[in-house]
């Protein structure tokens, strides 16, 4: 998300030259902490605050405001050599949970599947786990089997692979769009409705993402001090205006409005 | 005329007496500097680390065996991280210590002084290289060599990143053996000469022996640095908190762990402080291990010195 914030942030320092606003990265866990701190003002994370964090934020005088920025459509790969195109809600939840860990009663070929995700602090290992893996008879989160590998980006996981014959992974579309050493696979919903893509022809389907016919997809938020004053208003409205939503879409994040007219 | 140059001297003496204290005292001033900054750090660390037990149990940490700081029943052992280190270290400890004898061995007593000044920039040069290369050349290239080579499963192994380590243990190891093997006093060679013992004989029963003790520091130095070294099993070992014995599995190491989770961890949590616990345990390890090498060392140089 750091990138996308980057362009934000050019694009609103054009519009506003006597504004200057300055972008550092390290995740989300960074982005909060210099938000309660005070070193920035406005905190972009791909996941929600967790109540721990809204709480050690109130304890030291800081109450964040959430505001949701764009969308991200999360997609899973494979491997081109893998014949499966599509695949059902629930084989993702039996495959990312440890349950089945052989592709042979998928594609009949004998080979332990390899999965791959991302560390366990990431707004994306956590949307996956509760929208794929979800809770168990007690009311608890389900947990990713202890193998799953951790990689430190959605590129490196595309990048993985691409070069493992029997890999497994998952990540913001954006990141495998383009690229043809990996596979999209098409997500059914249940048996009985059509698998949907978010790719088609190698560009990311937007309307399908963003009217939730394509079930996997988050949010990305932003969060300022209190409710935002002068600057931080010029900025939060210049994200949501069309020209932000555009620059969302050049990243190849899913813009909020359907129609961008500039 | 006399007196004009007895004050001159006199004033000379002063001034530069004053430029001498000075300077003293901005190198003491820096040595303090860097004692303060290393008692803060580890002040901070256990400070942080006294956190992490107070709020989760010392307990926890050696229980459960496995790392789930995110789960809804979070489980912080530190045991699977701990395999991790070691199913990494150990490999590349030794592969590392068995190249770097022989390199070490080979630089000291074998090699004559001009391949000598060849080889060695070239070996420094490779204790210089960024570790961050070395693990993205071992990622980019050296997985698909290895995967294709030893038929494996997982791609990014324990095995892997070892290989990747021993990269960085090898200068390591073989400019300490060489250091080692240079102080054993020239008598004893000259006296296992004399008896028409052969050289490769000189040097297995003779030199290596009296130098033992300064090699086993540069192994467990080695070990020390593999224990430590981040940015290669980072990107090299896959990062499956896995309770494996098995070096073609994915392992996580605790300076992998730290890295790739202090980035995003929310701020303040168990989880937070729990990082800064397996941190501080880390210190005490590398700490320990390069006390005893200092000690072995200190030793060896004794004893040496005694033979003169």
């Amino acid at each position: 998300m750091v990138n996308l914030t980057q362009r934000w942030a050019e694009g609103f320092m054009v519009e506003h030259p006597e504004i200057s606003v300055q972008v550092t990265g390290g995740g989300s866990g960074t982005g909060i902490a210099s938000l309660i701190n005070g070193t920035s003002s406005i905190a972009n994370i791909s996941r929600e605050l967790k109540p721990s964090e809204i709480n050690y934020a109130r304890q030291n005088g800081v109450n964040p405001i959430q505001h949701i920025v764009a969308l991200d459509g999360i997609a899973v790969i494979v491997n081109p050599n893998n014949n499966i195109d599509s695949i059902s809600i629930a084989l993702l939840k039996k495959i990312y949970s440890g349950e089945v860990n052989n592709w042979k009663s998928i594609n009949g070929i004998d080979a332990n599947i390899v999965l791959y995700g991302r560390e366990n602090s990431s707004g994306t290992y956590e949307y996956f786990r509760q929208s794929i893996l979800g809770r168990d008879e007690s009311g608890r989160q389900i947990d990713f089997p202890s193998n799953m590998q951790s990689l430190q980006g959605t590129a490196s996981i595309a990048e993985a692979v691409s070069k493992d014959k029997y890999g497994i992974g998952f990540g913001g579309v954006g990141y495998f769009a383009l690229r043809n050493d990996i596979k999209v696979v098409s997500i059914k919903i249940n048996d009985k409705t059509k698998a949907i893509s978010p790719v088609v022809n190698n560009s990311i389907d937007y309307d399908a993402i963003r009217e939730g016919v394509y079930p996997l997809s988050r949010y990305l938020y932003s969060y300022t001090n209190g409710i935002p004053k002068e600057n931080e208003k010029l900025y939060i409205d210049f994200i949501l205006s069309a020209k932000g939503q555009k620059i969302v879409e050049s990243m190849e994040y899913i813009p909020l409005i359907k129609k961008l007219i500039l | 005329m006399k007196k004009y140059h007895s004050s001159y001297a006199k004033k000379r003496t002063f001034k530069s007496a004053l430029v001498e204290k000075t300077v003293k005292y901005f190198f003491f001033l820096n040595g303090m500097i860097s004692v303060l900054f290393l008692l803060l750090i580890i002040l901070f660390l256990f400070k942080e680390a006294i956190s992490a037990i107070s709020g989760i149990g010392i307990a926890e940490f050696f229980k459960n065996v496995q790392w789930y700081p995110t789960s809804d029943a979070p489980r912080y052992s530190i045991i699977p991280l701990l395999y991790g280190t070691l199913l990494t270290a150990i490999p590349a400890t030794i592969i590392s210590s068995f190249l770097g004898i022989i390199l070490g061995v080979y630089l000291s007593e074998i090699a004559s002084g001009r391949t000598r000044e060849i080889i060695k920039p070239f070996i420094e040069i490779f204790a210089g290289l960024p570790t961050v290369v070395i693990g993205f050349l071992i990622l980019a290239v050296g997985s698909t060599f290895f995967q294709e080579l030893f038929n494996t499963g997982t791609r990014l192994n324990a095995l892997l990143a070892a290989f990747g380590l021993s990269i960085i243990l090898i200068p390591t190891i073989s400019s300490l053996t060489e250091d080692a093997l240079r102080a054993v006093p020239d008598n004893l060679r000259m006296a296992s000469y004399s008896l028409g013992i052969n050289k490769f004989s000189t040097i297995r029963n003779v030199v290596i022996p009296a130098a033992i003790s300064g090699v086993s520091a540069g192994i467990i130095l080695g070990f020390g640095r593999a224990i430590g070294e981040t940015m290669i099993v980072l990107m090299a070992s896959g990062n499956a908190a896995e309770l494996t014995l098995n070096l073609l599995h994915s392992v996580r190491t605790i300076t992998a762990t730290i890295a790739g989770e202090l980035g995003e961890v929310a701020y303040g949590s168990p989880h937070y402080y729990s990082l800064f616990f397996i941190g501080t345990f880390l210190l005490i390890i590398t700490f320990v291990i390069n006390l005893i090498s200092e000690l072995i060392i200190a030793r060896m140089r004794k004893k040496l010195k005694k033979m003169n």
